[in-house]
């Protein structure tokens, strides 16, 4: 059924060579995508919890802008309303970058930062989660401020939401198909070309399917193997995050709903 | 108020003085003009019925609760809303907490190191040399490379001591260091606490351990609702209380 993939194209590839060719744009998007999330998000999450109302109120004004936006009314904005509203020289660079580019950039940095608010809020839940204790006795001994949230409150907080940041990860690969309204020819968008070009809709969509699957059980193994990896000697596995509101995790994933669930 | 002074100290500057000190929970009077001042090389309990502000005020003279009023001055330094003052404070007196808080994702080991590599400036070495003997004197060297979750509560507290201590801290405060632990683990903590005033070493502990009292303390302080009500010599303090409230207090505690 999927023979169609091994026959030639008009410009003398086979289409599986369309689709691979996605598939490394979908990776690269949420790989680099998710780099800028984490980066981003853990800052703000960090910007959420500290003393300083204005940097608390900056931190969850970001929160509240890129996360109850649809991501792809984001995209639209960042590729064809930020060139509008800057000067016109800058917008015009930015409109002449070369393609693919041009629409990939502005993917990704749309991705990162839409995946950062989500980030930024498990980052929260994690510090918040964490024992009072904990603060204190990094107090007590002289360990304040940057060195208290270095050394003892981020590894803490981070191990703590390493399962709830699958469905991140996860989150943001998925995600990665909407960069095909702004026509970054990912995954999703060469299937549609293969299925436009051969009218075999079900094998080019088929494949496609097959591929995000398989990701999406890569995804989550290898989150599997790093909570074991960081996991604390003497500590009982599958701990939870017993956060305190983390926002409600859709459960859209294909994967069995294993760690994944937050609450 | 008795005053019977057993130490004869030799540096006659006070290690601690607490003035007027005042602290609210919202509408709740924590401490309401507690006076106290600890010597150098003063070991003093403190004890009172639960809610009458003994932790509080502890935890008031490292500033892990900030004073609504009053004045609190450490080894010369005051207590101010400055950040340097607090931080200098804080490297001179150690805490140990009733409920350990070691760190669980570092080992015990780094538990000691990581305040005196990252605030003291230590090289690795000196720190772990340092960290080594403190944990050799809390008899826990061979539990060094383990994790928290991996001690039992008694060895927990003691490594808790020993962390404190790497700090070389001129005063140790303990808030009910033995509370949390099961029965049989409270005298390898009690034993670790004498030594340690045996060295001389100033301290303010929060307990009920009334043998340890006995045995340790120059001056048993009690407290009720906020208020330092009585003080003491202990012999005295728990064989004839002077106040009806430090009678009951005794009552209900000695079964």
């Amino acid at each position: 059924m999927f023979t169609v993939l091994l026959e030639k194209t008009v410009d003398g590839q086979r289409y599986i060579d369309w689709l691979v060719s996605g598939l490394g744009w979908t990776l690269a998007l949420a790989f680099f995508g998710w780099w800028i999330a984490f980066a981003i998000g853990v800052v703000v999450g960090i910007g959420r919890t500290v003393q300083n109302p204005f940097l608390r109120a900056l931190a969850r004004l970001y929160v509240e802008i890129f996360r109850n936006i649809p991501v792809l009314v984001q995209m639209f904005l960042w590729y064809f309303v930020l060139p509008e509203l800057l000067p016109t020289t800058m917008g015009d660079w930015i409109k002449q970058i070369p393609p693919p580019w041009g629409t990939f950039l502005p993917a990704l940095w749309c991705l990162g930062l839409y995946t950062a608010a989500r980030i930024a809020e498990q980052v929260r839940a994690g510090i918040e989660a964490l024992p009072r204790g904990q603060d204190e006795a990094a107090a007590a001994l002289g360990l304040s401020g940057y060195l208290a949230y270095r050394h003892i409150i981020l590894p803490q907080a981070l191990r703590l939401i390493v399962p709830s940041l699958t469905s991140e990860v996860m989150g943001i690969y998925k995600n990665t198909s909407v960069a095909l309204t702004i026509g970054v020819m990912e995954l999703t968008a060469q299937a549609r070309q293969i299925s436009d070009a051969t009218f075999q809709t079900f094998a080019a969509f088929g494949a496609a399917t097959l591929i995000y699957l398989a990701l999406a059980l890569i995804a989550y193994q290898t989150m599997m193997l790093i909570d074991k990896a960081v996991r604390i000697p003497g500590t009982a596995p599958g701990r939870e995050a017993g956060g305190s509101d983390f926002d409600a995790v859709k459960l859209e994933s294909p994967v069995p709903n294993g760690m994944e669930v937050v609450k | 108020m008795q005053q019977e002074r057993t130490v004869s100290p030799a540096d006659p500057s006070p290690m601690v003085v607490v003035e007027h000190l005042v602290k609210r929970f919202g509408s709740f009077n924590a401490l309401s003009d507690v006076n106290l001042e600890v010597a150098k090389g003063e070991k003093i309990v403190l004890c009172g019925p639960s809610g009458s502000g003994k932790s509080t005020l502890i935890r008031c003279i490292n500033h892990i609760e900030k004073h609504d009023s009053g004045r609190i001055v450490v080894d010369g330094i005051e207590l101010t809303d400055r950040i340097c003052d607090i931080n200098n404070v804080r490297s001179e007196v150690g805490m140990v907490f009733q409920s350990f808080n070691l760190f669980p994702h570092l080992s015990v080991l780094e538990n000691c190191m990581l305040a005196p590599m990252k605030v003291r400036g230590l090289a690795e070495s000196e720190a772990h040399q340092r960290s080594m003997a403190l944990l050799r004197k809390v008899r826990i060297h061979d539990q060094a490379n383990k994790y928290p979750a991996q001690l039992s509560g008694g060895q927990q507290q003691r490594v808790a001591i020993a962390r404190a201590l790497c700090m070389q801290p001129k005063i140790m405060l303990f808030d009910e260091p033995t509370s949390a632990l099961d029965p049989e683990m409270v005298k390898e903590v009690l034993e670790t606490i004498v030594e340690l005033a045996q060295d001389g070493m100033t301290m303010v502990c929060v307990t009920h351990e009334m043998g340890f009292a006995r045995e340790v303390a120059d001056r048993v302080v009690f407290m009720d609702r906020g208020s330092i009500v009585e003080e003491g010599d202990p012999s005295r303090f728990f064989r004839a209380p002077n106040t009806e409230r430090a009678k009951a207090f005794l009552n209900q505690i000695i079964h």
